[in-house]
């Protein structure tokens, strides 16, 4: 049985990885200039992590989207492979099944790092979302599994609130770490960031005395307020 | 004004790169040097620059140049300054054009699918070349040890490789140096978790003095990377309970994963320590595990590279690919087996859920399916210098392709067919009735999936044994013979009087199928017509070594948009890597090519029928030629549309 080329983890790279899941809320609400400037941003977003020599193949990047019915528009590719894509707004925001799906990407990544003897950091999970969440159980039952996961220290879990519709209440749930509202339309310098936290993480240049917490990202300045 | 230490103005060419700690300026007149300007908030983050420029550029290492004038160490020449202001330093200029970064030599993967700007020089190295730079490395090394210095951010960006396997070793100015005339150290203040020594982890690195011992802990670990397809000792299989700990947990107790004791073992896909020999194997030892707790035990720079040079200098090829080079004395071809078990690695169940309810997690194959409790990620500390980011400027954002939502999964190749296979019997040609086989006996050829199975049986009296190095495969494609290599020899017997295997040979040309036993002695034998549903195939002419043989297109599917869908395959050695048409480097027919797909193909990649290593592509595109060439290995392919 053949299926569409996906590509796979590439055994003949040996760096260790760190997989980032977008989260894109493609609901109708985001029309007209909000996706316009999402794309921009998440082309940006390719360009840029695939430009860093160690980022670029250390990176594992995957994409979610969720607006009427959830899919994975893009599967794990290391970020020297990402091909910027558009995406198009639909429907409302089954955000709970894109979670589900999410984590569930995660973890099989995770058991096939681990089948491949490969190092691994602790994975991301970006969430962007302009509204609330429309499939009520699915939402509880995948917070519960977030919530879990990030105490278990199983994923870094970072959630934008975009627009004023936004339901940062919804948003506070799916992570300790307080969720950023984006100023305005500034996907780009928010993309830039992310980037830049990915290259920062396969860069992994300062390092100090061992210390038992855990890094946190300081709150995201210029585009987005806490 | 900037003026140098040794007196006398500095004028400055255009800026050459652009780093962390600073800025490269070329120097106007001076196309040996190079300018290092160190950004201000460096500069006053630590006051002791200028002392540890004046230290460094006074007492530099000898051997900074070898006797052929290869720069070794990119040291400080001279420091900068500004009115009475340290700013910076001149040192030794490389030709980065002709170098590249160690981890880019290391990594396979890199190699063999350089990025843009990266080294495609690289890409015929095979683990001769490897070994020579491992030898540079030690070599280099043992330049900055035996004049005192300790390297301290000892990682695979500071150290570039040339075209010819020659080291260098950059951002000296990072090192630890100490002033001879008073005593002062001047501390090294970073490093990367995955080189540093076990000693060091946890330690004030600001302020202890590192031995160069913490170096030769970097030393193993690179070499251990370079020779073993970029592995990092600490990495692997974990069989122990539980989930495996983090490299330096690791490190600190010496169990490393070809090590004789812990719990990890190698990581599968990668040769093991039967690619080296024992006096190598010992350094390991010494350095990783003896020297997890006892530093003064690692090997010495010298040692690594006398001990290297000594198996650099007996190496042959496997004899089934000459690209595989390993020791005189291993038994079997490690590489060989490294790809055997890289393509029967199979990863771990798991559905990708594309338009599915969630899959359920599988458990994990190889580790205790334990509750993760998640071990700890040292994480930088998040500067505020993120700030900077809302202000960057214009970014070139490239165009993006249309969406691909709606478009249909491709149905499955199908599989060749074989028509007019028979059982032959072929006598000798007349002159060699008498001295040879004089009777060949041809079972009907069969066809599985992507695999052609010949038998062949030939008795009779002769001098010599032949031998089956004769039997031979001949492809009458359209586009003229091509002669097909056999994946697999079975001999059946090989005596005086009888000679009799089974070879096996990929069946992926369309075309009438000759087959001889020996060429001299038997006409060739038509022993059948394979058919491969295709749009085209193109036998790889070129035939570089390593390169898929031949490539089909199985279909193409003209899109919405003006856009074309290829659906690609090509047949080739396990292991192999080829480039399809870049975004920066499109060789096509067509100028014009915008947001081309590019994929690189590894040898474990989707299988087609029949268990072939075969490797497939979809790739989408604006596009509107006639043809479709494309970059493989170094030998070029134009399949036509």
């Amino acid at each position: 049985m053949t299926a569409p080329f996906t590509p796979r983890l590439k055994l003949d790279n040996r760096d260790p990885r760190v997989a980032c899941v977008l989260l894109l809320d493609v609901s109708l609400s985001m029309g007209g200039a909000p996706i316009d400037e999402l794309n921009r941003g998440y082309a940006r977003f390719c360009g840029e992590l695939g430009e860093d020599p160690l980022a670029r193949k250390r990176t594992e990047v995957a994409v979610v989207t969720f607006g009427g019915e959830v899919r994975v528009a893009q599967p794990f590719a290391e970020a020297r492979e990402l091909e910027p894509q558009r995406f198009s707004v639909s429907g409302t925001t089954p955000l709970g099944e894109a979670l589900d799906t999410a984590m569930d990407l995660v973890e099989g990544r995770k058991a096939e790092y681990r089948a491949a003897g490969l190092e691994y950091y602790r994975p991301w999970l970006f969430v962007l979302s302009d509204g609330s969440p429309t499939d009520g159980e699915r939402f509880e039952n995948a917070v519960r599994r977030l919530s879990e996961m990030e105490r278990a220290k199983g994923a870094t879990v970072f959630a934008v609130g975009i627009g004023e519709a936004a339901d940062m209440t919804q948003l506070a749930r799916l992570s300790e770490r307080g969720p950023a509202r984006l100023r305005g339309l500034q996907f780009g310098p928010m993309f830039a960031w992310l980037s830049a936290s990915m290259q920062q993480v396969s860069n992994s240049v300062a390092f100090g005395p061992e210390s038992d917490t855990t890094q946190i990202p300081l709150p995201p300045v210029g585009w987005g307020t806490a | 004004m900037l003026t140098v230490g040794t007196g006398g103005e500095l004028r400055l060419g255009p800026a050459v790169d652009r780093g962390g700690q600073g800025e490269l300026f070329a120097v106007s007149g001076r196309p040996d040097l190079v300018f290092k300007r160190i950004h201000d908030a460096e500069l006053a983050r630590d006051a002791a620059w200028p002392d540890r420029l004046r230290v460094m550029v006074a007492h530099p290492p000898a051997g900074v140049r070898d006797g052929q004038g290869h720069v070794l160490l990119a040291w400080p020449s001279d420091y900068v300054l500004d009115g009475d202001r340290c700013v910076g330093f001149l040192m030794p200029r490389l030709d980065i054009s002709r170098t590249a970064e160690l981890h880019l030599l290391a990594n396979p993967s890199d190699r063999r699918s350089p990025a843009p700007g990266g080294p495609h020089w690289a890409v015929q190295w095979t683990w001769r070349e490897l070994l020579h730079t491992a030898v540079n490395l030690a070599a280099a090394v043992r330049v900055v040890h035996d004049s005192g210095v300790v390297i301290g951010d000892f990682q695979e960006r500071n150290v570039l490789v040339d075209q010819t396997a020659l080291v260098s070793l950059v951002d000296c100015d990072s090192m630890q140096v100490a002033d001879p005339d008073t005593g002062r150290v001047f501390h090294c203040t970073v490093g990367r978790p995955e080189y540093t020594a076990p000693e060091l982890i946890g330690a004030d690195v600001a302020n202890v003095r590192r031995e160069p011992s913490s170096d030769l802990f970097a030393l193993a670990v690179h070499i251990h990377q370079i020779l073993f397809s970029g592995a990092h000792p600490f990495d692997g299989l974990w069989t122990g309970s539980g989930e495996k700990p983090r490299r330096d947990r690791l490190a600190a107790k010496g169990w490393y994963a070809n090590g004789r004791k812990g719990p990890l073992r190698p990581p599968p896909g990668v040769p093991g320590f039967e690619l080296i020999t024992a006096p190598v194997r010992d350094l390991f030892d010494r350095a990783l595990a003896e020297g997890a707790r006892r530093p003064e035990r690692r090997p010495t720079a010298a040692e690594w590279q006398a001990a290297l040079r000594e198996l650099a200098a007996d190496l042959r090829s496997c004899r089934a690919d000459r690209t595989h080079v390993h020791p005189r004395e291993a038994a079997s071809c490690p590489w060989c087996a490294a790809e055997r078990a890289r393509s029967e690695h199979a990863p771990p169940e798991h559905a990708p859920p594309e338009h599915a309810p969630p899959a359920r997690v599988p458990a994990p194959r190889q580790v205790a399916a334990a509750a993760p409790v998640r071990r700890r990620r040292r994480w930088p500390a998040w500067v505020g210098a993120f700030a900077v980011l809302a202000t960057v400027g214009a970014f070139a954002v490239p165009k993006v392709a249309d969406a691909v939502r709606t478009e249909p999964t491709p149905p499955d190749i199908a599989a060749p067919r074989l028509t007019g296979a028979s059982t032959r019997t072929v006598p000798a040609k007349a002159q060699f009735q008498s001295a040879y086989p004089s009777t060949l006996r041809i079972e009907r050829a069969s066809l599985s999936g992507f695999r052609l199975t010949v038998s062949f049986d030939a008795r009779g009296d002769y001098v010599s044994n032949p031998g089956f190095r004769g039997a031979r495969l001949l492809v009458h494609t359209r586009r003229g013979l091509v002669d097909v290599p056999p994946m697999k020899l079975e001999p059946i017997a090989s005596d005086q009087k009888h000679i009799a295997a089974r070879l096996t040979y990929p069946a992926h040309l369309p075309g009438d199928y000759d087959f001889v036993f020996n060429r001299d002695r038997f006409p060739w034998t038509r022993i059948g017509r394979v058919d491969v549903p295709a749009v085209a195939v193109v036998p790889n002419a070129n035939g570089a070594f390593g390169t898929p043989a031949s490539w089909t297109l199985f279909r193409k599917t003209s899109l919405p948009g003006g856009r074309l869908r290829l659906d690609v395959g090509g047949y080739g050695r396990p292991g192999d890597s080829c480039l399809l048409p870049t975004k920066s480097e499109p060789k096509t027919t067509e100028r014009e090519y915008q947001n081309q797909t590019y994929f690189t193909w590894n040898g474990t990649t989707s299988m087609a029928v029949g268990n072939a290593p075969f490797y497939r592509a979809t790739l989408t595109f604006p596009h509107k030629s006639r043809a479709f060439r494309f970059y493989c290995g170094i030998s070029e392919t134009e399949i036509p549309l």
